[in-house]
């Protein structure tokens, strides 16, 4: 089996297309194996987060191709794209995204019920989870990989913000899934916690998971082991990263 | 998603916003509730409408004097009248040789006069009614409070009797009885023998303030004439109605020697012909209260659209987000419906209750207030204002759902 997780080609996406049309990401190329690190970097505008939001399938290319795991994207049903979101890809914002007015272990809990074979209502394992112990573990484990177990029964909106980035880590974590997006996972912290973020997507990443991480800063980027320049919608660079910052307590990020 | 899981999320998703939770159901109770006020205060209102009539009796036809070559129910009848052209061909001979008719019961007829009528200083221009004795019998408004009525004794001997409506009474005598006392008319005293109980205005004629007194004795001691204006009759059975009123038609034409239906100086009214008049208004009244209730449909319906639209629309970055980690468009469709289901039964059940309530409350004031009027909140009522409810609410939950659901989920992630 290949070890290539994405490939895409000639990957092109534009923006109102017509007379005030936007090149977001032009005619792009690459591959990414699986357990890589990948830092996406570039300046304000310059297409990393509709690149990512396509790698995430959020959104659509207008042309180019895009192979998952070996298969074509395009021939994916919609339906068949929402359970490869839910199952194989945990997406991190820049804004948390988390449901407001809802508690930690329910933002945490809501892939889990988007999760068609988990769901079926008469299956074993949906029976068993109606008794709550399979599925609470599960979050419980999620939220102790991210060091927010102690907030379990906290609302959303009691968090700070690095708190609320990494319940989003959590839920992304919750499906085990293949890979990680992570668009500017640390744009809206401070250092501490932008920190604390890195060394869990490095962890994760040591654990075998594929990373693909969105930043404009060299610092941030160099916590990966390769890095993806942007500029304009097209890749102007592609080059290892020599040597690899590890993220600890008391580092300072930026 | 089966059943259970979106039922349990909706009612969690529910109770995580109440203020919006409670804005929707307040639009839906709203919006149940004007449509169950309007069409149970539009039923009542007809069927006030309907006692009203009901009240002088559907089994009664009155014979009338009228101007020849006019329509009884006429301007140009009505402003001849007015204008003093008085018919005088009407007599009690006439009306006691229509009422040996087989089909018809007890009757009484009569002629209103006025005068001036004194007790002590206090003068006073009022109606006298000249009337024979049996309208006690047939007028079911016309009882007594104190004394008895005139008889047919009185009536042939022209005995100075009378009868006083009630506002007369509290007129001429405030305080104490009347009956026993004296009443001038016309420089002559009669005795007051009765006093009528209060009855209201009925139309534009107030019997409170009404003589009564023998037909006879109007005619020869006070007014000196010998004609009459109107006898009612009963008719004992109304499925031949029709045939007794042709009767009497055919009688009256004898008895005054008319060839020409034209030549008429006489009406015959029964409610036979004023129910279609009725039929009529009724049928006004109904397409009235369908434009009412169409019209609340509509506020209501616009009204709980809008709560529902707002709510839904606003929810766009949840779809995005719950899209983003994996829901597809029926789990999100699935959602919405659910909730806006639980939405429309909260609110469609609440909106019954206030709605139920307030008709009550209408109908308990105006009883008070002396309406007889009675607000029905029957089963159709409550069946059409709750599905109309409950089907814009669920439909307007529904399609801003289907429409953010159909967007790609960065763009409903963009929007706040
Ligand atoms: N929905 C959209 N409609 C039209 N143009 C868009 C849309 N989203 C992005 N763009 C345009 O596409 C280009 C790339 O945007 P993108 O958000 O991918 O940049 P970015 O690299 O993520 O920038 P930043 O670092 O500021 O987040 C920009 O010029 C932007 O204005
Ligand atoms: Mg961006």
């Amino acid at each position: 089996m290949s070890n290539i997780l994405i490939q895409v080609k000639n990957l092109s996406k534009i923006y109102n297309e017509g007379k005030s049309a936007t090149r977001a990401v032009n005619d792009v190329s690459f591959e990414i194996n699986k357990g890589e690190f990948v830092a996406i970097m570039g300046p304000s505008g310059s297409g990393k987060s509709t690149l990512m939001q396509i790698l995430g399938f959020l959104d659509k290319p207008t042309s180019g191709r895009y192979f998952f795991e070996g298969k074509d994207t395009k021939d994916f049903s919609e339906d068949e794209l929402a359970q490869i979101r839910n199952k194989k890809i945990g997406f991190v914002f820049q804004t948390f995204n988390l449901l407001p007015r809802t508690t930690v272990y329910e933002n945490v809990e809501l892939p889990l019920l988007y999760n068609k074979e988990k769901n079926n209502f008469f299956s074993w394992k949906n029976i068993f989870s109606l008794f709550g112990n399979q599925k609470k573990e599960k979050i419980m484990m999620a939220l102790s990989a991210v060091g927010m177990k102690h907030r379990v029964n906290y609302f959303s909106n009691q968090l700070s913000g690095g708190e609320k980035q990494r319940v989003a880590i959590a839920r992304a974590l919750i499906n085990n899934p293949e890979i990680i997006l992570a668009d500017e996972p640390t744009g809206n912290l401070d250092s501490k916690s932008g920190i604390q973020v890195m060394k869990i997507l490095q962890k994760l990443n040591s654990q075998g998971r594929t990373i693909i991480l969105v930043t404009h800063e060299t610092y941030t980027a160099e916590h990966a082991q390769r890095i993806l320049r942007i500029m304009d919608g097209k890749i102007i660079a592609d080059e290892k990263v020599v040597k690899i910052r590890k993220a600890q307590d008391g580092e300072i990020l930026k | 998603m089966k059943l259970f899981i979106p039922l349990k999320l909706a009612f969690k998703n529910l109770q995580s916003n109440k203020a919006r939770t409670a804005f929707s159901v307040l639009g839906i109770v709203i919006g149940t509730a004007s449509v169950i006020a309007v069409m149970s205060l539009g039923a009542g209102l007809k069927n006030f409408v309907v006692g009203q009539v009901e009240i002088f009796g559907t089994d009664i036809v009155e014979l009338k004097i009228k101007t020849p070559k006019t329509k009884q129910i006429s301007a140009a009848n009505v402003s001849s009248m007015a204008g003093g052209a008085q018919i005088t061909t009407l007599t009690l001979d006439d009306i006691e040789a229509v009422s040996k008719l087989s089909n018809i019961g007890s009757w009484y007829g009569g002629i209103l006069g006025q005068e001036v009528a004194n007790v002590g200083e206090k003068n006073k221009q009022v109606f006298i009614f000249g009337v024979t004795a049996d309208i006690i019998k047939v007028d079911k408004n016309f009882k007594l409070r104190s004394g008895m009525m005139f008889s047919g004794e009185d009536d042939k001997n022209l005995s100075r009797v009378v009868v006083l409506g009630s506002k007369l009474k509290e007129t001429f005598f405030p305080e104490g009885e009347a009956v026993g006392k004296f009443v001038k008319i016309k420089g002559q005293r009669y005795r007051i023998i009765g006093v009528a109980e209060e009855r209201g205005v009925s139309g534009f004629f107030d019997f409170d303030n009404v003589v009564y007194i023998p037909v006879q004795t109007l005619q020869k001691k006070i007014m000196g004439i010998k004609h009459i204006q109107f006898a009612i009759y009963k008719i004992i059975d109304m499925r031949k109605a029709d045939l007794t009123l042709m009767e009497i038609t055919d009688l009256m034409r004898e008895r005054h020697n008319i060839k020409d239906s034209a030549e008429d100086d006489f009406a015959v009214v029964s409610i036979l012909e004023t129910k279609a008049i009725l039929d009529k208004i009724f049928s006004i009244i109904n397409f009235l209260l369908l434009g009412l209730v169409s019209i609340s449909l509509l506020v209501s319906g616009v009204g709980i659209m809008n709560v529902m639209y707002v709510a839904v629309s606003e929810r766009t970055k949840e779809i995005g987000l719950r899209k983003s980690i994996g829901a597809d468009n029926a789990d999100i469709l699935r959602q919405f419906t659910v909730e806006s289901i639980i939405l429309a039964l909260i609110g469609g059940a609440g909106g019954i209750l206030i709605g139920y309530i307030f008709s009550n409350a209408v109908s308990y004031v105006a009883n008070q207030a002396g309406f007889s009027v009675q607000l029905k909140v029957d089963w159709q009522t409550i069946a059409i204002a709750f599905s109309f409810s409950a089907l814009t609410g669920v439909f307007f939950g529904f399609y801003p759902a289907r429409k953010a659901s159909r967007m790609a989920p960065t763009e409903s992630l963009r929007k706040e």
